[in-house]
């Protein structure tokens, strides 16, 4: 049964202030919501203001932002493509990124501060390369050309991951941090320019999206409708990389956020690409923040990072979706 | 008036058409005959703007159409594909889609587009399907889904693509019955076609493309008493008349 998508934003924005209230009040020390409203208000003990500023609240808005970004880029990448199965990390998002941070663990083992920022260049550098391969390939950015592309380049990156792991073994640690994804040791400083770029991706998602409609008829239909097509697919691809780059800056290589989110909003609140922006934006920060709530409290007092409660809660649901399309 | 003059398309090595001019006038269906291959899609694509890489021009009331902006091109000239996409949105959305190009940046629809949609769909009888997923309609119900959507485009031009292909004998007469109402709302129709009896019984031009050229264009009457239909299709026209006193023409190898 569908919902009335409009219904959905108020229930779902409900909710994502539910997650994040439950986000910061549980982990390994519980907070009441009287300390983290009084936190708020500069009024309360130390150790509460201290484990919200500190701990809590970087980690939830890094959740949150995380959320949004990937789901909002995992849309745009389905659609450009018209592939269900496209995710971020098709495009070599992952791979670039995680090429980039290892190069710089291996040539600056000491700055550590730095890493987000190779990140970020590493990811939007891959997708780059993917989308300048795709068109010298097919001549413009075709949907099969980008996937091909992301695909080679990829599986040339995660080799060059590899071949630097057997080079450096004492950058392994530091990497494999990276490479689960999660939220700890997140400050709020961390977190600004990511946070402008996302939203700032987000905007321009949402006011491309009336053109993103007219894409599942078709490039010869949609361009008879007056959308320039391969205009549209090429800067649709650069503000998905963008978001991906910016969310892998934090939060590491957080996987099927940008895969499952978009098939959860299609589901409840049917195609029409100008609702689904802001549905995938809720839906993936509830997701996320929750999977992190989790990680954080169900094995107490150790924390599992998010991306791993990520991949176990996403891997079953892509096999969902693969047994789905076969039937 | 779309007028296509000296038109030519060589894709990689392969000539695709040589040196085509017609002039299409407003009222009138123009079909498109040939055999496979012989280049009446890809000049539909050079009509539609969709393929650019031609010399010549294809002029709208004398203004080139690859000098147009994309929306004042969608506003001039609507095409429906011979391979029709399978949208997983509903009928009244496809339809709706067709007034994207008098939307504004924001692409939001005005009550004036609604009606216009609404009228459409009720022109065509398929508002009794308009919450239905055009994924899931049969081929003849698609079809009239694309056909609403194009009468709801208010387009002076619309060009079809085998528009009649697949589909049984009902459809096929309903699809027949749009382009006439196309013709009689003064639009400049034009369309790719296999069958050369239902192409003599609603065309006013017949253009026959063969080895990349244009080898007729001119009346179904005189294509008739020409000798394309023999040189070309390796066919033989005659002349039926039926029990009611009706006339057409079938086609005898």
């Amino acid at each position: 049964m569908r919902r009335h998508p409009l219904l959905l934003f108020p229930v779902l924005f409900a909710l994502l202030v539910f997650a994040a209230f439950l986000g910061m009040a549980y982990g390994s020390a519980q907070l009441s919501w009287q300390q983290i409203w009084g936190a708020f208000q500069a009024d309360s003990t130390d150790t509460a203001r201290l484990i919200l500023f500190q701990l809590r609240l970087p980690g939830v808005l890094g959740a949150l932002l995380a959320g949004m970004g990937l789901s909002v880029a995992g849309l745009l990448l389905q659609t450009t493509t018209g592939n269900d199965l496209c995710s971020p990390n098709v495009i070599g998002v992952n791979a670039g990124a995680g090429l980039a941070v290892m190069i710089f663990l291996c040539l600056f083992p000491m700055a550590h501060k730095l890493l987000p920022m190779a990140a970020f260049v590493g990811a939007f550098g891959a997708t780059l390369l993917v989308l300048t391969l795709s068109f010298s390939l097919g001549g413009r950015t075709s949907k099969a050309t980008v996937v091909l592309a992301g695909v080679a380049v990829g599986t040339l990156f995660n080799a060059g991951i590899s071949f630097l792991s057997q080079l450096y073994p004492e950058v392994l640690s530091s990497y494999s941090a990276f490479s689960v994804g999660g939220f700890s040791g997140l400050y709020l400083e961390d977190l600004e320019i990511p946070a402008v770029v996302i939203l700032l991706g987000i905007v321009l998602a949402q006011c491309l999206s009336p053109k993103l409609n007219l894409l599942c008829l078709g490039d010869e239909m949609a361009f008879s409708l007056g959308v320039r097509v391969k205009s549209l697919r090429l800067v649709s691809l650069i503000l998905a990389s963008a978001l991906c780059a910016a969310t892998v800056s934090f939060a590491g290589l957080l996987g099927f956020v940008g895969l499952i989110v978009p098939h959860m909003a299609r589901r409840l609140a049917g195609e029409n690409i100008p609702v689904l922006v802001g549905i995938c934006a809720l839906l993936g920060a509830i997701l996320v923040i929750l999977s992190d709530l989790l990680g954080r409290t169900l094995f107490t007092p150790a924390e599992l990072p998010a991306g791993i409660l990520m991949a176990i809660i996403g891997a079953p649901f892509f096999l969902f979706l693969l047994f789905k399309k076969r039937r | 008036m779309l007028q296509c003059r000296n038109l030519s398309l060589t894709l990689g090595k392969q000539e695709i058409l040589r040196d085509i001019s017609f002039q299409a006038q407003p009222g009138t269906i123009t079909i498109l005959l040939g055999k496979n291959g012989s280049g009446k899609s890809s000049l539909l694509s050079c009509l539609s703007g969709n393929q650019t890489k031609y010399t010549g021009s294809v002029e709208l009331d004398g203004k080139d159409v690859r000098s147009m902006g994309t929306t004042e091109r969608a506003r001039a000239l609507a095409v429906m594909p011979q391979v029709l996409p399978l949208p997983p949105v509903s009928v009244a959305e496809l339809v709706c889609f067709a007034r994207h190009p008098y939307t504004g940046y924001t692409g939001r629809l005005t009550a004036k587009d609604r009606e216009i949609a609404r009228q459409a769909l009720q022109h065509t009888g398929m508002y009794v399907h308009e919450n239905h997923k055009v994924n899931l309609l049969s081929g003849g119900e698609r079809q009239l889904a694309f056909f609403t959507m194009m009468l709801a485009q208010q387009t002076p031009i619309v060009l079809l693509d085998e528009p009649a292909s697949s589909l049984d004998t009902e459809y096929r007469r309903m699809v027949y019955r749009f382009l006439r109402d196309f013709r009689n709302q003064g639009k400049t129709v034009i369309a790719v076609m296999h069958d050369l009896s239902d192409a003599i019984a609603l065309a006013d031009t017949i253009g026959v493309l063969h080895s990349s050229h244009m080898v007729f264009w001119g009346t179904p009457q005189a294509f008739l008493s020409s000798d394309v239909p023999g040189d070309v299709f390796g066919l033989t026209p005659v002349s039926v008349t039926a029990q009611d006193g009706s006339q057409f023409t079938i086609f005898r190898s």
